[in-house]
């Protein structure tokens, strides 16, 4: 059996929506909704620091498990929690993005809303978006940014222009 | 042909047909057979080589154990996880979230309790 992606960012954006928890959807999805879909593991979210103790149990509650040691990127500025879920053979993670840079709090605030069957989804912006993307630098993420297509006239980092 | 800028968000009503893509996509990514690149098969042997080792695997290499651990994982080769992972410095599960991701559930498959830091502790050395 194998766990649905989108079934899954339903229950848990919903969950997170019910309390009140400031997140953007970041990653692989949100590329998916300013330029083409592509295939992903998992869910990727941003959320401000002191949310994680909040989200935590929430994340129980819909059954997924916490590793115990989160990780580190782009230099230290991004802290990286993990929950995942287990069905069957399939996993299915949910990465929670904490900035841990004060230049990088205006990220949540750039946030878009969308709705998805009647749910309230928040996205980050595209600004956002390029400016992670390059934070972390993978080949995929150079994929990405292409993908997003030009920039001109942007911050490359830190506090936006305008 | 160079990508158009991407300048807004979708509109709501494909909003819903993106993110069932993606979905569907992952599923077909999940059935389809996995061709290793000539990297990971190097990776796979020298896994093996962990595998074959007595003892702590102080030399192992992160991209090594995620690349074995994910195909142990494709192939239900827990026991294969459970080994090396029990014999990896600390540095290393907690260094990549991808090898403490498949070591936590195949404790949790299998079910043995995983109590966080304790349990890395308990672990063999």
């Amino acid at each position: 059996m194998r766990l649905d992606l989108y079934a899954e960012l339903r229950r848990v954006i919903r969950a997170l929506n019910e309390a009140g928890v400031p997140y953007a959807v970041v990653g692989a999805v949100a590329v998916s909704l300013y330029a083409r879909p592509r295939a992903t593991q998992g869910i990727d979210l941003l959320i401000p620091e002191d949310s994680w103790e909040s989200v935590r149990p929430i994340m129980a509650g819909l059954g997924y498990t916490l590793l115990a040691f989160p990780m580190t990127v782009g230099a230290g500025r991004i802290r990286i929690y993990r929950v995942t879920r287990l069905e069957g053979a399939d996993l299915l993670s949910v990465d929670f993005l904490v900035p841990q840079d004060p230049d990088l709090l205006w990220l949540l605030q750039d946030r878009v809303r969308a709705t998805t069957e009647g749910i309230d989804l928040w996205v980050i912006g595209l600004r956002g978006l390029r400016t992670l993307k390059r934070l972390r630098g993978s080949a995929q993420d150079a994929a990405d940014l292409e993908a997003l297509g030009p920039d001109e006239g942007e911050a490359t980092d830190g506090a936006p222009t305008g | 042909m160079a990508p158009q800028p991407a300048e807004k968000l979708r509109k709501d009503e494909e909003v819903t047909a993106a993110l069932v893509m993606v979905s569907q996509l992952r599923a077909l990514f999940l059935q389809l057979p996995h061709l290793g690149t000539p990297r990971e098969r190097t990776e796979l042997e020298e896994f093996r080589g962990y595998r074959f080792a007595r003892g702590p695997l102080a030399g192992a290499r992160v991209p090594v154990v995620r690349t074995g651990f994910r195909e142990a994982w494709r192939t239900g080769d827990h026991e294969a996880i459970l080994d090396v992972g029990q014999r990896i410095p600390d540095a290393i599960l907690q260094a990549d979230l991808d090898i403490q991701t498949y070591y936590v559930m195949t404790r949790l498959r299998l079910a043995e309790p995983w109590a966080d830091r304790k349990a890395t502790e308990t672990r063999k050395r």
